[in-house]
């Protein structure tokens, strides 16, 4: 008899579910972040690697960030990390930053798998 | 119900599908690792914790799983599984916080672990006795297709954003949970008792009420059981391991680039897919021409193999010999899984294959997550080759195990089970 009641039930929890999971994904992939920062070019020389880093302000607002430079392998984890600099950006503005990151042999051998840039807070 | 796989394609098709779904779920995480970790500042070994409190969670999970699975609708276990692991998944997407990232994936792991028992259980009630090895290693399948999945999910949230990823991979969730809802529960056991020429009706029997320490100590006292679920633990220790290692042994051992590397272990999944369907058809035809220990021997066979074929693999200097041998070392490895899963679920009486299950989950799990670290720490001492060149006797030892398992001692472990079912009929 609490068949029918309980199916109800599952298949709510199934439809709110779905719309909730694809109403979220469309919202995240609409919102943009304050400040976007893309590695734009990196170059090696010896152990060390020079990136040069864009970084653009989408808001309309004034906006100051700390840009990190960070070298990972294909689990994510950090080889390297470079200091992170602080940017001041005018309303819709762009710059450019560099940074400098050192790393082993064994590590542009066999782990390096990304360089990415990483925007943090001020402060 | 039991017109074999050829006339109902359906289920087989649908919990393979929740299985794929299941595991790229499970691994989505690692493909966003470096989003997460910038997004909540963490470090490597809070975003390994995560990974592992999820795996633990996952595989205690699965015991009180296993005795649910044995006494109510298995379909509405699976069903309500794949719905609240969705719901885990949107929280997941949804978290602002270490904390609320954690419980999450602490949701995600409970909801999961109710899948294995549920599905094994179903599998050997829909299909009939004599085709189970094949169409458990079709289901197995459904875990490598989740894996190969994994760059979508990282394609998806470099894109849009870790979060979104997580919320469309929730998607397929919902969709396939309705889809098991609407399946029908088979009789439990409908398949063995078919098979004997006995009333396919479901049975009182004494294994469905039975206390959970007694139902496991019972299993566990399965010789038929307990010696494949454990020689088959040997080979997915050094399998998990070696998926995880070969890319860095195929750069430090063979110069190939990270890329070439990447390229060159999805052999390992090609070789995974070929194993599995390979392994349970081999199963299914040796029994079928009256061998009762075929399975066994198949698995035992494959493991032995897989031995001889990598030894060398991991010895050569040759880049393309290396190759070929991994790639045949690869469909030995995996093999022995449908077979030996057919075979234990043979011998276990269908009450109890969902605490049964529950087993061999914690098993592989417990494989899975040691066998990186040790094959790490090996290699810190002595060298990534000598470490892999150490663990892989491990595997034939596990078959050598199943060697001993003479047709006499199946025809017995599954003559004892058959004679369960005709003891519950008479009563």
């Amino acid at each position: 008899m609490r068949g029918r009641p309980l199916s109800v039930l599952f298949c709510l929890v199934c439809a709110v579910g779905s719309a909730t999971a694809l109403g979220l994904a469309v919202h995240e992939a609409r919102s943009t972040d304050a400040v976007v920062a893309d590695v734009r070019s990196t170059v090696r020389s010896g152990l060390a690697t020079r990136a040069v880093v864009d970084v653009r302000n989408t808001t309309q607002a004034h906006q100051c960030a700390a840009i990190r430079v960070v070298a990972r392998d294909r689990t994510g984890s950090d080889l390297a990390t470079a200091p992170a600099t602080r940017v001041e950006l005018a309303p819709g503005a762009r710059a450019t930053t560099t940074a400098t990151l050192q790393l082993t042999a064994k590590d542009y051998a066999e782990r390096l798998t990304l360089i990415r840039a990483v925007v943090g807070r001020c402060g | 119900m039991t017109g074999g796989l050829r006339a109902s394609r359906r289920p087989l098709a649908l919990l393979t599908g929740v299985l794929a779904v299941d595991q790229a779920d499970r691994y989505l995480l690692s493909a966003v690792f470096p989003l997460l970790k910038d997004d909540f500042d963490l470090s490597d070994f809070r975003l390994g914790l995560l990974s592992a409190a999820f795996l633990l969670v996952a595989t205690l999970g699965a015991v009180p799983f296993g005795v649910l699975v044995d006494r109510t609708t298995r379909t509405r276990i699976a069903a309500w599984g794949a719905a609240l692991w969705s719901l885990a998944m949107i929280w997941t997407g949804t978290a602002t916080s270490y904390g609320g990232l954690f419980l999450a994936r602490m949701g995600l792991g409970v909801a999961e672990s109710s899948y294995t028992p549920a599905s094994f259980s179903l599998l050997a009630d829909y299909y009939p006795v004599e085709e189970r090895s094949r169409v458990l290693g079709l289901y197995q399948v459904g875990a490598v297709l989740g894996f190969l999945g994994l760059p979508l999910g990282g394609l998806i949230a470099s894109s849009w954003g870790w979060r979104a990823a997580f919320h469309l991979y929730a998607l397929p969730g919902f969709a396939l949970a309705v889809l098991l809802w609407r399946l029908p529960e088979p009789a439990r056991g409908v398949t063995d008792r078919v098979h004997q020429g006995l009333d396919p009706h479901e049975q009182p029997s004494p294994y469905s009420t039975m206390a959970a320490p007694t139902a496991f100590a019972h299993v566990l006292r399965i010789r038929c059981f307990t010696i494949p679920l454990l020689a088959n633990s040997l080979a997915v220790f050094f399998t998990s391991g070696l998926g995880i290692w070969a890319t860095t042994f195929l750069v430090r051992y063979h110069g190939l680039s990270l890329t070439q590397a990447t390229a060159a272990t999805s052999l390992l999944a090609v070789g995974a897919i070929t194993g599995m369907v390979l392994g349970g058809r081999l199963g299914d035809r040796l029994v079928l021409r009256g061998r009762l220990a075929g399975r066994v021997e198949v698995a035992a066979a494959a493991q032995l193999a897989g031995v001889a074929l990598l030894i060398p693999a991991f010895a050569v200097s040759s880049t393309p010999l290396m190759l070929v041998l991994f790639a045949s070392g690869a469909v030995t490895l995996t093999m022995p899984n449908a077979p030996l899963a057919a075979l234990r679920a043979d011998v276990v009486h269908p009450d109890l294959r969902g605490r049964a299950a529950s087993v061999g989950a914690m098993l592989s799990a417990a494989a899975a997550a040691g066998s990186p670290l040790v094959i790490g720490l090996l290699s810190d001492a002595f060298g990534l080759r000598a470490a892999l060149l150490i663990l892989l006797p491990g595997m034939g030892l596990g078959g050598l195990w199943l060697t001993r398992l003479r047709a006499a001692s199946v025809t017995r472990d599954v003559l004892a089970m058959r004679a369960d079912l005709r003891q519950e009929e008479a009563a």
